[in-house]
């Protein structure tokens, strides 16, 4: 499916009790492409994950941001009646840095095939600077009657 | 009432299961201790209206994700010396095998190697039949003396 419009769609997404709870928030999306920022949610991990920075986020929420991320990044590349989304199949991410403040993730679809999708993940700070780097493979099938 | 302290090992089972069943993140996201011995944690996380958030009405990927890696940090909790502190994930990786649709997911997280890096494999299951639904490796830095030695 394109694209949605970016309010909306940060909308949506920032009003799903998962995002809500770890402190997801979208910010763009665009065709292969999507930016969320990790943001502190009072006593979600303070210092459960080995990270003594006062204000880091956790690495526990950044997981799940990437995850979230490469879905939408994907979803972007699906085509009604043709595709449909499958799942996550694999997923890495290798912290350079520990985060000391908010978190940028970011997806970006490098492959799109016609049953896997690869997508690079960066996980970045404010400036710019590198916290993790990652990969993930999302599962496609072709939608019930289209050609293969 | 005193606050529960971050568990080291050797802290009683049932209170470092009391800790972390008390965390903010483990209660949206549906989840408990249920095995903490060393070198070893089994958590379970109870389908709730935050975590079911997948494909096919399942279990979110990114939140088995963190349950996997939550896992590993437990698991780790039980058998850090004395001196030694985690200090966060440097890498995880997840395979994805099935949908996690049961009431209950089981998370098992066993210590391959402590050093330096300590690494733990992850099994996720589905609580009732055992279906594995994903398998992670997570690995995580200790700090020993201040310095990530």
């Amino acid at each position: 499916m394109p694209a949605p419009p970016v309010e909306q769609w940060r909308e949506r997404t920032d009003a799903q009790p998962l995002n809500r709870a770890l402190g997801l928030r979208a910010e763009e999306i665009a065709e292969g492409f999507t930016r969320y920022r990790v943001v502190r949610v009072p006593g979600s991990a303070a210092g459960i994950d080995g990270n003594e920075a006062p204000e880091g986020v956790s690495t526990f929420a950044i997981t799940t941001a990437a995850d979230l991320a490469l879905v939408s990044a994907v979803s972007t590349t699906v085509q009604s009646g043709r595709d449909v989304m499958n799942g996550t199949a694999e997923m890495n991410l290798t912290y350079v840095a520990q985060p000391l403040g908010e978190a940028v993730v970011t997806a970006t679809v490098v492959h799109r095939g016609a049953l896997l999708a690869v997508v690079d993940v960066r996980v970045e700070d404010d400036e710019g600077a590198p916290i993790a780097y990652g990969r993930g493979s999302y599962a496609i099938r072709p939608a019930d009657g289209a050609p293969r | 009432m005193t606050a529960l302290a971050l568990p080291v090992p050797g802290t009683p089972p049932a209170e470092a299961a009391a800790f972390w069943d008390a965390q903010p993140l483990f209660a949206a996201l549906g989840i408990r201790v249920e095995v903490l011995e060393e070198g070893h944690a089994g958590l379970v996380m109870d389908r709730n209206g935050t975590n079911v958030a997948g494909v096919r009405d399942s279990i979110n990927g990114g939140a088995l994700a963190t349950f996997a890696e939550l896992a590993a940090h437990l698991c780790l909790r039980t058998v850090i010396e004395d001196g030694a502190r985690l200090a966060g994930t440097q890498d995880l990786g997840i395979s994805y095998l099935t949908s996690a649709v049961g009431e209950r997911t089981v998370a098992e997280a066993r210590v391959l190697r402590i050093g330096r890096l300590a690494v733990v494999d992850v099994t996720i299951s589905d609580g009732a039949d055992g279906r594995l639904n994903c398998r992670a490796r997570v690995t995580c830095a200790l700090e020993r003396d201040g310095a990530t030695s």
